[in-house]
């Protein structure tokens, strides 16, 4: 899953507590979470996933974190490495391997004002794409909230939208898709991404993509508005991948709680399976 | 879900999610006063998040005061988390040869980990060639029942088990009935001087050292 949180205290706490959360969800891809100043680099994570964020968040000159990643206990740490030295804090990445497939997730969060996470993230895959990219098995999926219209992604009746500036800034982006070679998957179909809180317009800004080798791996993918929690004006973007559904699960391990033992019924049953022990065998 | 978490917030969160279905098929009408009744009922989620969150902890001190006000103290003066479940970093390992390794592998970071809480013995012995031992002392007397009460006794109850699972609260609240056959099985052990392997086994637990700069060395743990 992917959402832009708008640095919300109420929507991070609805998520946190979303029932059924790590039964949902393997992995959720945080755009600008929600911060307490007085500490920068602790944000508030579900009790049963791991929280990943990028090695710079601490550096101030940096500025906040607005791209993390949680990635539920439900994987096994063996499957998944996070990737944190990206230089921005805009910029997080995750590698999976499941069963010969090798996914690489990028969580990006890009300012509508300028262009800088764009600007890593180009540097970041000239530098980095033969660590990741490579055979047919190597997939590389783009979750991002660019903050670009262009009538490639956006309704093509929102003409407000399409004003020559964002056409223009739009072009860096659709040129970064066609040097990697990713395609859209979210359809705007799916219905828009954005409800802007003030203006009341709805847009498209957030985007998934994928190379395009792998668009066979998304089973679905799909705009969950009725699950967007409160106070952040984007929805959720749900997607699931088709990947051999094995041994990747981790069970939990079934633990008692001996606080609340009936200790006569317990001590009754003890006695008669020690009486039914033969102690006298040598072993 | 979290522990402030309750029942009343978990039922206003279906109505939110009905409200926001209404909203949806009335996207196109922006001055529907679907839009407006979620922003309402959305301000009173938020707020009532906040208040349960701070009543549970408000409640949580009123009645450590009785019982655990140590605990308190410690989630007050400790070092905040995420509060998600944790990952041992990359680890950065010096070899003998002054280089440093980094480790990503599980298995790897276990082993470095184990390196670090045991370490190897010296190569040369500091003991004396020839030492002199006192006399050693005499055999122990013949195991009481009593003796094996006494130490369950003073056991702590619900410290986490090893490797078996049993805490020792079971010892405890059953020791009558258990004692005669722990009696049995550890008489013989002194008799035969013969100790299971399978009971040197323990759980380490790792846990980070509160308050590090970094925790990609072992020593932090």
């Amino acid at each position: 899953m992917q959402i832009n949180l708008g640095k919300s205290r109420g929507a991070q706490l609805e998520m946190i507590n979303q029932k059924n959360l790590s039964n949902d969800y393997d992995i959720i891809m945080i755009q600008e979470p929600y911060i307490s100043l007085a500490w920068i680099d602790y944000i508030l994570t579900p009790s049963n996933f791991r929280l990943v964020l990028p090695d710079t968040s601490k550096d101030k000159k940096k500025g906040m974190v607005r791209s993390v990643i949680w990635v539920s206990a439900n994987l096994n740490t063996a499957q998944w490495e996070p990737l944190g030295q990206t230089g921005s804090n805009n910029l997080m990445a995750i590698h999976l391997k499941i069963e010969g497939h090798q996914i690489m997730l990028f969580n990006i969060y890009n300012n509508c004002t300028n262009d800088d996470s764009l600007t890593v993230f180009d540097g970041y895959l000239k530098q980095h794409s033969l660590q990741f990219l490579g055979s047919e098995d190597d997939h590389v999926i783009w979750a991002d909230d660019f903050n670009r219209h262009h009538p490639l992604w956006d309704d093509k009746t929102q003409l407000r939208l399409f004003t020559p500036r964002a056409l223009n800034d739009a072009n860096r982006l659709i040129n970064l898709m066609a040097e990697w070679e990713m395609e859209l998957i979210l359809s705007k179909e799916e219905g828009p991404t954005l409800h802007h809180k003030v203006t009341k317009s709805l847009s498209w800004p957030d985007l998934v993509l994928c190379t395009t080798h792998s668009k066979t791996l998304f089973a679905s993918c799909q705009v969950k508005e009725e699950e967007k929690p409160v106070h952040t004006d984007h929805f959720p973007i749900a997607y699931s991948l088709a990947l051999p559904a094995n041994a990747s699960i981790i069970q939990d391990q079934v633990s008692f709680n001996f606080r609340a033992t009936d200790w006569k019924k317990f001590g009754e049953k003890l006695q008669t399976q020690l009486l039914n022990q033969d102690l006298t065998n040598s072993i | 879900m979290k522990r402030w978490w309750n029942d009343k917030l978990e039922k206003l969160t279906v109505e939110l999610k009905q409200l926001r279905q209404t909203a949806r098929s009335n996207h196109a009408v922006a001055d529907h006063p679907a839009h407006q009744i979620l922003k309402a009922a959305e301000d009173s989620f938020a707020e009532a998040m906040t208040k349960a969150k701070r009543d549970h902890w408000t409640e949580y001190l009123e009645n450590a005061i009785k019982k655990n006000i140590w605990t308190a103290n410690k989630y007050v003066s400790e070092p905040v988390s995420d509060r998600g479940k944790p990952r041992i970093p990359m680890l950065r390992v010096k070899a003998p040869n002054g280089n440093t390794r980094e480790i990503y592998a599980n298995e790897d970071k276990a082993k470095a980990l184990v390196n670090s809480f045991f370490p190897k013995k010296p190569a040369e012995l500091t003991v004396p060639a020839n030492p002199i031992y006192p006399q050693p002392l005499d055999k122990p007397d013949q195991l009481s029942e009593e003796r094996i009460h006494h130490h369950i006794a003073k056991l702590s109850a619900h410290k986490a088990p090893g490797p078996d699972g049993i805490p020792n609260i079971i010892l405890q609240q059953n020791a009558d009935i258990i004692v005669p056959t722990l009696h049995w099985i550890y008489a013989a052990i002194l008799e035969l001087g013969e100790y299971p392997t399978i009971w040197s086994e323990s759980i380490t637990a790792v846990i980070r050292k509160p308050g590090k700069p970094s925790y990609d060395v072992p020593k932090a743990y």
